[in-house]
């Protein structure tokens, strides 16, 4: 094969049964396919268990030509995939911070400023203690939300509670154990940085007799059908996934083209639905 | 009662170690996650001996593992045992109208990759183009053929008198076996959905288990002690075609009133974008599912007449599905497919409501509705798990469906 194939490649370096739960990447990719299966492209997702297995995964789909592009997802600050797939040769775009991209086009969605928002509407209700359970600290996008709750507690004179988990729901039980073992104060507000996690911090404050949201005020980063489901329902920092998604296709497109490009694609903002889980 | 119905069912299924006793026992391993040899010669009601060989018989071929060991009351270590996933793969496509969705799932039903490929409009079901596919996925994902299980195609069940995907696929099947080397099964997509619900939610096979599949049509399938139920010809679960009213709009399957002109996603996209305000707030002209997709992302955000039109499809959809858990006496129910993707809360509350007042047995036993975790890649999942289920708990697939290599 010397033409560049029809095919988009992403890897997902995570326990299988964390794509089978995450609203986010099935509306993402519902996003990206939006505008590539048109265009005629195809999109390949390979979930690996970890970052050794996602690495050996661009080496052998540049040797064997197999994808035409590829996107690039939860990136740390430094991240040596970057320097990877360019000295493969691959186009590729990064979802995240420009910072962690090295010069690559990124589909940059404002993780911090977001952040600051939830603890803005939080503050502002009242609540003087909150519990923040973060996805993986290793993430850029982790650390950039986490760095905009902390400031933006502090501003407010806020007490913050961290955790962290893995997007699963197990570890949004645990993480909420954790938050709730704290003393002496307990939070009155968690936010959590993805609807699994707020399902499963949701399951551990019923199990305590801890009601919603008049004990604990509970907010889903991502929102969901699922989110939309649950007794009570969810409040959510909702934002426009699937036009991520499509974001996503159109730079992988444009990174097709032209290699040299380090254009930043934004993300449309994301806002805060309420329902009946804040207070 | 209900209790005392559930064990008599239980013993009187497996009296003594025959063919169907493996697949009783990954089946109560699958659902239970971890478990112990004595749980299991209690939960299946066959003999500690004849635990024992199943157990090293799965042990052997890799299905099963033993994952160390628990305390028990009397001091006793019990060794546990649980499905052993990166062990073996199903593969399942999912043939949509312009594009394929291509699954691989470990043991577990875990997707462990997916690639969604544009299909030509009117382009033939031909057994030369799915094996290339077939190729090209699985060198993508870098899977051994000797640990694939086999290849499941499913795609929407055929209105009566049309050809479609559904009606070709079954005569490409035995070429197919041919060119990739692996066994073949076809299967209507809803009834694919219902089995990958099923064995990836971990559900008992003592609960009567249905799942519905919303898409541009509708469809159901019903697993009735861990197997899927197939009727005479392999098209059991048309929902889609229970009549809502003998005098209502007409369909093409010949019946007047089919829930389908009413509630799937096509029938709501042209409810919407009969109104005019809407039609231009929302952009409805493009493509069918965006447009959907449009609607029920405006309904949950809280546009009231976008929210009209899908509570309108929800209530006529329960009453249907309400029809249906009262015919087959259903305990658990998911909501899945493309249709349910945003907007499935709004169908799965309209749905509980309807139950509690009207479900014949509700006084007896609640029917949970849940919605799935993965409603648009349903299809697809089910299709691989099915490999994996003929594989790893023979018996449940019929010979006729079946394509041996």
């Amino acid at each position: 094969m010397t033409q560049a194939p029809g095919r988009i490649g992403l890897v997902l370096a995570r326990a299988s049964q964390v794509l089978g739960e995450e609203p986010y990447y099935h509306e993402f990719l519902e996003g990206l396919e939006r505008v590539l299966t048109p265009a005629g492209l195809s999109v390949l997702v390979k979930v690996v268990t970890d970052r050794a297995a996602e690495n050996a995964t661009y080496e052998q789909w540049a040797a064997q030509h197999r994808v035409g592009g590829v996107i690039l997802v939860d990136l740390s600050p430094g991240d040596d995939r970057v320097g990877l797939v360019r000295g493969l040769g691959i186009p590729a775009v990064v979802i995240g911070d420009p910072s962690t991209a090295a010069g690559l086009p990124t589909v940059w969605t404002d993780d911090a400023g977001f952040a600051r928002e939830v603890v803005r509407f939080l503050a502002g209700r009242g609540h003087t203690v909150l519990g923040h359970v973060s996805g993986p600290l290793a993430f850029a996008h982790t650390q950039l939300r986490r760095g905009g709750i902390e400031a933006e507690a502090a501003d407010h004179g806020l007490t913050l509670l961290t955790a962290e988990g893995d997007y699963s729901q197990e570890s949004g039980r645990t993480a909420t154990e954790q938050l709730l073992a704290a003393r002496p104060q307990r939070p009155t507000a968690i936010v959590y940085d993805n609807d699994v996690m707020a399902l499963g911090g949701l399951e551990t404050l019923k199990d305590r007799d801890l009601q919603v949201p008049a004990d604990v005020s509970v907010v889903a980063w991502d929102d969901s059908a699922q989110c939309q489901l649950a007794v009570p329902a969810l409040s959510a920092m909702s934002h426009d996934v699937g036009r991520i998604g499509e974001l996503a296709a159109a730079a992988v497109l444009d990174a097709m083209r032209e290699s040299s490009a380090d254009t930043v694609y934004e993300a449309p903002k994301a806002h805060i639905v309420v329902r009946d889980s804040t207070r | 009662m209900e209790g005392r119905y559930g064990i008599a069912m239980a013993r009187r299924e497996s009296p003594a170690a025959g063919p169907g006793s493996r697949a009783l026992v990954v089946d109560v391993i699958r659902s239970a996650e971890t478990i112990s040899r004595g749980e299991l010669a209690e939960l299946t009601g066959l003999t500690q001996p004849s635990i024992s060989n199943i157990v090293r018989e799965l042990i052997a071929d890799g299905i099963i593992h033993e994952i160390g060991s628990l305390d028990s009351v009397n001091g006793r270590r019990r060794k546990l045992i649980a499905i052993n996933p990166g062990n073996r793969f199903g593969v399942g496509f999912h043939l949509g109208a312009d594009s394929v969705t291509c699954v691989a799932v470990d043991v577990t039903g875990g997707v462990v990759g997916r690639e969604v490929v544009p299909r030509l409009p009117d382009e033939a079901v031909v057994a030369d183009r799915l094996a290339e596919r077939f190729d090209d996925f699985t060198a993508g994902l870098d899977l051994p053929r000797d640990r694939i299980e086999g290849l499941a195609v499913v795609a929407p069940a055929p209105v009566p008198g049309s050809s479609g995907a559904g009606a070709e696929l079954t005569g490409v099947r035995a070429e197919l076996v041919e060119r990739i080397g692996v066994p073949v099964l076809v299967e209507n997509d809803a009834a694919a959905a219902a089995l990958g619900e099923f064995w990836s939610r971990r559900v008992s096979r003592e609960q009567a288990f249905g799942c519905i599949y919303l898409s541009s049509g509708i469809g159901a399938g019903f697993v009735f002690g861990g197997a899927l139920f197939r009727g005479t010809s392999f098209g059991a679960g048309e929902l889609g075609h229970v009549s809502i009213d003998y005098d209502g709009r007409p369909c093409p399957c010949g019946n007047l009133g089919c829930v389908e002109q009413y509630a799937s996603t096509r029938a709501t996209v042209t409810a919407a974008r009969e109104n005019p305000a809407l039609r231009a707030r929302l952009a409805l002209d493009g493509s069918e599912s965006s447009a959907y997709d449009a609607i029920a992302q405006a309904a949950v955000n809280g546009d009231p007449a976008a929210y009209a039109v899908l509570t309108e499809a929800a209530d006529r959809l329960s009453a249907a599905a309400t029809s249906v858990v009262n015919l087959l006496d259903l305990g658990r129910l998911v909501l899945t497919g493309p249709g349910v993707a945003l907007a499935g809360s709004i169908f799965a509350r309209r749905l509980r409501t309807h139950l509690a007042r009207t479900a014949h047995s509700r006084q007896r036993h609640s029917v949970s509705v849940e919605l799935s975790a993965r409603p648009r890649d349903a299809a697809g999942i089910g299709a691989a798990v099915l490999m994996v289920q003929a594989a790893v708990a023979p018996g449940h697939t019929t010979r006729a469906m079946r394509s041996e290599r």
